[in-house]
């Protein structure tokens, strides 16, 4: 009788949100820990001899008496552990196709991390000039990347697609207009909402509307 | 009449090094196209690509080219049928995704200060240090338990950790040379055949490490 797994993250949906999606999908038993204050984690699990071999982080799956950190690994840990290696390229032209769409998802990431990041004065001068110039090309990249394919990878649903779902809701929460406005991207969406354990999720007591990232420290969350 | 694969990266050793150090090693013959001048690339050669992930470094293996780095060892692993060094069991596979997430966390840290202010970048060098040198001891005590950082074998994310091994003996060696494992580690990936021969190759690219121009540390 398995124990459930903890996964471990700040209570936002930040990183975590994709391995959420993730975990409720492939239907493994799991409980949530939502840390609100640093000194929770720090002072708690980000101490020796755990972070003596690893570097300790946020997110975290505890399963049993082993710890894996890094969001990269938990979808691989968690894809084996549910017997869905499919989740992760099932043939190596899906597995470079993955890694080729993950630099997109990181590099629109990154560009909107920086945004939000900026200081007030500046996002509220430079955030619509920033977004037309810096953001906008690169969802309308992703937008063209999905052009007759139903998921990232082409035919079969793998991590990348959790992790676009994430950004796909960013984007509808920070500018709908521009959401409707790509076709394929509302299209993925669309269809990853509807499947049956997402669908219910989204309808969950457990699922987190908000916030996308800390209150006060982000221009927008 | 040669059917090598192309690898296309500035002529720095940033993100290419390691996947030079990979294709060193497992004898696959490729081209180093190096861009020295951004309007080779830019508005030339980017043009001539058909896809939405154009971007340095790429390889070219015919018609077919990929992109992102990541990728791009996949795509060589693959190619020579070493699928074992993308990690040879769900437990590797695992840890090489753990480490090269902890890679990613180093270079966020490491480039904030390579590419962040000059004028600053002496007063925040120690921090720095500080910072980079958890990754290192984290690294260090991961190789008293394994001979290599995902287990007993080999895997790509041992090559990006030895490029910033190889770095620190240049920028700050007592964060390497007081960790005996990492010098350790650092010797034996020199000592291959393959990658022996390579460092002697006038080839090699010693310097910069990162973009001279902009670079606090190159």
């Amino acid at each position: 009788m398995a124990d459930k797994l903890l996964f471990g993250y700040w209570g936002i949906r930040g990183l975590g949100q994709p391995l959420r999606y993730y975990l409720e999908y492939l239907g493994l038993p799991f409980e949530e820990k939502r840390y609100v204050k640093p000194e929770e984690w720090f002072g708690e699990v980000a101490q020796p001899p755990l972070n003596n071999e690893v570097l300790v982080n946020l997110p975290y799956i505890k399963d049993g008496d082993k710890w894996v950190f890094e969001s990269g690994a938990l979808y691989v840990y968690l894809a084996h552990k549910a017997n869905r290696a499919d989740l992760l390229g099932s043939t190596p032209d899906e597995q470079v196709a993955l890694a080729q769409a993950k630099g997109v998802l990181q590099d629109l990431l990154k560009v909107f991390f920086t945004l939000i990041t900026f200081t007030e004065e500046q996002y509220a001068a430079k955030k619509d000039e920033y977004f037309k110039t810096e953001i906008l090309w690169l969802i309308e990249k992703l937008n063209a990347f999905l052009a007759g394919k139903t998921w990232a990878s082409g035919n079969n649903i793998t991590y990348v697609d959790f992790q676009l779902f994430e950004i796909e809701e960013t984007l509808k929460a920070f500018n709908v207009d521009v959401f409707n406005s790509q076709a394929n991207i509302k299209k993925h969406h669309d269809e990853f909402s509807n499947i049956p354990q997402i669908k219910a999720y989204l309808a969950s007591e457990r699922f987190i509307a908000g916030p996308f990232y800390p209150p006060g420290r982000f221009r927008w969350g | 009449m040669e059917n090598k694969v192309v690898l296309g990266y500035w002529a720095i050793r940033g993100l290419a090094q390691p996947i030079r150090f990979f294709l060193e090693y497992i004898e696959l013959p490729y081209e180093d196209k190096r861009y020295t001048d951004p309007q080779e690339w830019f508005g030339k050669d980017d043009q001539t690509f058909n896809s939405q992930f154009t971007n340095l470094p790429y390889l070219k293996d015919g018609d077919h080219t990929v992109f992102e780095s990541d990728a791009i060892y996949y795509y060589l692993a693959h190619k020579v049928n070493k699928p074992e060094l993308l990690g040879k069991d769900a437990k590797q596979q695992t840890m090489v995704a753990t480490i090269r997430g902890v890679v990613g966390d180093f270079r966020a840290t490491f480039f904030q200060w390579v590419y962040g202010s000059k004028e600053t970048a002496e007063a925040k060098k120690e921090a720095m240090l500080q910072e980079t040198g958890e990754f290192f001891r984290v690294f260090n005590t991961t190789l008293e338990r394994s001979t290599w950082l995902t287990g007993d074998t080999i895997t790509y994310v041992d090559f990006l950790v030895w490029e910033y091994v190889d770095e620190f003996l240049v920028l700050a060696p007592e964060v390497i040379t007081s960790k005996p494992k990492l010098v350790e580690f650092h010797n034996r990936i020199s000592e291959f055949p393959q990658i022996k021969k390579y460092l002697e190759n006038p080839n090699y690219i010693k310097r910069p490490f990162n973009w001279d121009l902009q670079a606090v540390f190159y």
